[in-house]
Parts: structure tokens; sequence; C-alpha cells
């Protein structure tokens, strides 16, 4: 199992190219940045089934799960105990 | 192969089982699938969505069977829906008028032109003009839209612009005309009767368009907008979306009105805008005593680039709400829609913010005909048995002379 800070290291290097610069922290609303669209949430659901081989689940599927690094890194922690 | 003129029922299996949660998305595509299929009825048990029994009424069924599989497979299969949303429910207990089609023809609320073309008259038509006024009132007196009434046909490079070719490819409807030659002219004058009118027709650079804020954006396309302003526009006009099959009666049109509302802004004022507009129709629905829901939904993305993206994202993000009614007491219908665009139509029509950057939208979409429907089937045809503020002609008749759509 990763440990919470490899899973944010790793969630911050898929994310912060698509941010052109913009600074990003831990609790940014990745969308509100204006420099992802909606669809950006597919790419990073896809991002996490394959570089991080978690399986998502329908209860997994809220949006405060995808728009923060927060967010994500949560989700991933929760699913890795779950496993 | 199946004899065309006795409908028979085939079996598919699905197997696995599709999550339950997908049920709706494999019933709006089965009658896009192949043009033999005229009815469909999806078996559920308890592993899920297990098969689909078609009638068909023509064609192989190995051959649709496996079409069906494959569109499953490719836009179904994959995706992993969020659980069931209901944001809101009305306080009023559902309660039936029990209208069916034959009932409102024999009142003369309606008459039946063709399968999904219906004229209103009567009681329905007075409820139509009272549902539209009263989103329109909502609009500008709360909202402060300024209103404007657009041309029916719309450009093909708008609704290309918009994403719609390559999104709903199934809904399309195109409009044209004969191209302007002598030698055509003749040529169409003296055809035989079996020949495609759309042999003497070429020009496709005006369409129907499935629903009207594209005519907003249309209009507006290369302006400059300040971001501290909320622009807010409604309309009401004709959309057009061919649907392989129809339901009878007004549930489902091929030729329908929408009163539209569009936002134009920030981010977060055409979010908090569209959710504020939700609000204020569901106030007014509650204070008829209507039975009403809001849901977390989706459009119909089908045969696009990407549809499990396109749905999934909808879904995730609530970008759409979808207002539903129930007509019977196993039936609801979606009467209309409350969407937030992001940055997708600014950019595909160059609206930008005075100083740079795309901006975002919203709109509201109201199917009159449907929610007149809700509403009959809810209050039934005698008008006294209505709320007040449905009843009264004036301000109708007033409405119907200035904009007799």
């Amino acid at each position: 199992m990763m440990s919470e800070e490899n899973t944010r290291e790793i969630v911050r290097a898929f994310i912060e190219p698509h941010l052109q610069g913009h600074a990003l922290d831990d609790h940014t609303d990745i969308f509100a940045t204006g420099y992802v669209n909606s669809l950006f949430a597919m790419q990073l659901a896809m991002f996490l089934e394959r570089r991080l081989s978690l399986r998502l689940d329908a209860p997994d599927m809220h949006l405060d799960n995808f728009r923060t690094v927060d967010g994500l890194v949560g989700l991933v922690i929760r699913k890795q105990a779950n496993d | 192969m199946i004899d065309r003129r006795m409908p028979q029922d085939v079996e598919v299996p699905l197997a696995p089982a599709l999550p339950l949660a997908l049920a709706e998305e494999v019933s709006r595509r089965i009658l896009f699938i192949d043009r033999a299929i005229v009815g469909f009825s999806v078996s559920v048990s308890a592993d899920g969505v297990d098969g689909v029994r078609l009638t068909l009424t023509d064609g192989d069924p190995l051959k649709i069977a496996a079409k069906l599989h494959r569109v499953i497979d490719r836009e179904v299969r994959p995706l992993t829906l969020p659980e069931s949303q209901s944001v809101w429910e009305s306080s009023a207990a559902p309660t039936f008028a029990l209208l069916d089609l034959d009932i409102l023809k024999s009142a003369g609320a309606v008459r039946m032109l063709g399968t999904g073309r219906a004229a209103l008259g009567g009681v329905a038509l007075h409820l139509l003009a009272k549902v539209d006024e009263a989103i329109r009132r909502i609009a500008v007196d709360s909202f402060d839209a300024v209103e404007f009434r657009y041309p029916t046909v719309i450009s093909t490079d708008a609704i290309s612009r918009a994403g719609y070719l390559d999104s709903f490819p199934h809904h399309v409807m195109l409009a044209t005309h004969i191209d302007p030659d002598a030698d055509v002219f003749d040529g169409f004058r003296t055809r035989e009767e079996d020949r495609s009118l759309l042999d003497f027709a070429s020009d496709t650079s005006i369409m129907l368009p499935p629903t009207l804020c594209y005519h907003t954006f249309d209009a507006r396309r290369g302006e400059k907008f300040d971001p501290e302003t909320l622009v807010v526009e409604t309309c009401r006009g004709k959309a057009f979306r061919y649907e392989s099959a129809y339901a009878s009666g007004l549930e489902r049109l091929w030729d329908f009105t929408i009163r539209e509302v569009v936002f134009i802004g920030t981010r977060e004022r055409t979010t908090l805008a569209r959710d504020e507009f939700m609000q204020a129709v569901q106030a007014w629905l509650e204070g008829l005593g209507v039975a009403a829901a809001c849901t977390v939904a989706s459009d119909p993305f089908f045969a696009g680039a990407d549809p499990v993206a396109q749905v999934w994202t909808q879904r995730l993000m609530k970008l759409k709400y979808e207002l539903r009614l129930p007509v019977a007491p196993d039936r609801t219908i979606a009467a209309a829609s409350f969407n937030v665009h992001g940055d997708v139509f600014g950019n595909a029509f160059d609206l930008r913010f005075e100083g740079g950057g795309s901006v975002n939208s919203a709109c509201v979409g109201v199917g009159l005909e449907r929610l007149t429907f809700a509403l009959l089937s809810r209050f039934g045809l005698d008008p006294e048995k209505w709320p007040s503020s449905l009843r009264g002609h004036e301000s109708v008749t007033e409405r119907i002379g200035a904009d007799p759509l």
C-alpha cells in the first residue's frame, strides 16, 4: 500500500501539467481554476484506475472526491484500506 | 429473417447483468440501434439488468442482437455512475386525473397529426400559455432577463460548433430547399413519384434546432462580456429532435416548444443563477401543489466521440438537473432541465470577457407541452378545478395574441 505522501506526490504530478503554472494547493478546486474543463474529471478517474490500480464504484462517484488533491488522496487511501 | 408483417418478440440476454443504475442508459439507446426495433422492455432481476426483449418488424435477430451488444459494451458497460441523486422533492403527494390520449382528443385539447406531432387546443393551449407565462415571469421579474424571439431555423455551423453533430447525431433534423437552378426545377417538376426529394436538394447550411440556447450563443458570437455582469436572456421557440419511436400523446414529441433561459458570466455566477432559477421553479410548483422532483441527470449522448466520458462527467459534476413529474402512478416524465456548460459554449462561439478568458454559461429549458401534460394529468381538464393562478383568460389571450407561436 502506498503512503499518503507518495500518493499526494503522484496525484499532484498528474494534475500540475494541466494548470499552466497555476499554484495548486491541496484544497484548490481544480475545476474552478479555469484551466481544465469538466471532462478532466474523467481523466482523473482513469488515472486512478490505471496508474494507481483502483477500482472505482458507484459510491465513490462524488464530486468532492475529484475536485481537490485532498479529495483524491482521501479517496485513494480509503479505497486501498478497504482492499 | 422475420416476416415484416408480423412483429415478433426476441429475447436478448445481457451477461453479465448490468447494474440497475444503468437501466436508463440502456433504454434510451435501444430504439436507435436498428430501424426494425419497434418496441422493447428491459428485464431486471436481483442481479441487475439481465436482458432486453425486443419487438422486431424485420431484419435478422442475430445481427440486431449483435448490434445491441456492441453499443451496450461500448457505451454503457464501462459506466460507473454515481448513485441516483434526488436534490429536491415537492411536499405534494402524487394525485392523478388519469388522462389518456382519447380523453384529451375528445375534449378538443389535443389533435394528433402523426407520430410525435401534436396540435394543442382548448384548455391545453390555455394551460401551456399560463405555464410559459409563469416561467417567463420568473426570468424577467426575478432575473432581469432580456427577451428575444429567434427564427425557427438555425445555421448548421452553429449546431456544429455547439458539438451537437458529434454528440447527438441520432436526433439531428435537417432542413433544406430545392437547389435554385432552372434544370433542377424542371427535373423536380417532372420527377418520378418514387424519386427522393433529396436528389434535388444539396444545401444543408441550415437545420432545425434541437434546443434554443444555441440561438443565443450564435447571435452573440465573438462578443466581449463584462466579467462583473451576469447576462440573462430568455426566448421561446420550437425545437426538434428525431426519435426512433414516440410515446403516444404529448410525452415525447418530434416538434415541441421550449421556454429557454440562458445565463452568461463567470463560473460562479452562472452556476448560482442556474441553481436559483431551479429553486424558483420548485417554489412555483410547490405553490401549485404539484408532486415533482429534481434529480441529477445526463443528456442522451449516443454514438458520439466519447459518450461514456460525457455521461459520467455530467452526472459526477452535477452539470444537469432534470425536473420530473408523475403523469401516472407508474410513470414520471422529464419536463425541464437546468444545465451548466462550463466554458464549452464560450470557447465554441468565441464569447470572451473583456480582458480575456472564455465566459461560462448555463441554461434552463422548460418543455412546455410536457409540463402542460403533467399539469393536466394532475388537475384534469376542468379549469374550475385548477389552481387560480393557472386560470384567468385575459393575460393568456394577450400573450397568445402577441406571440402566436
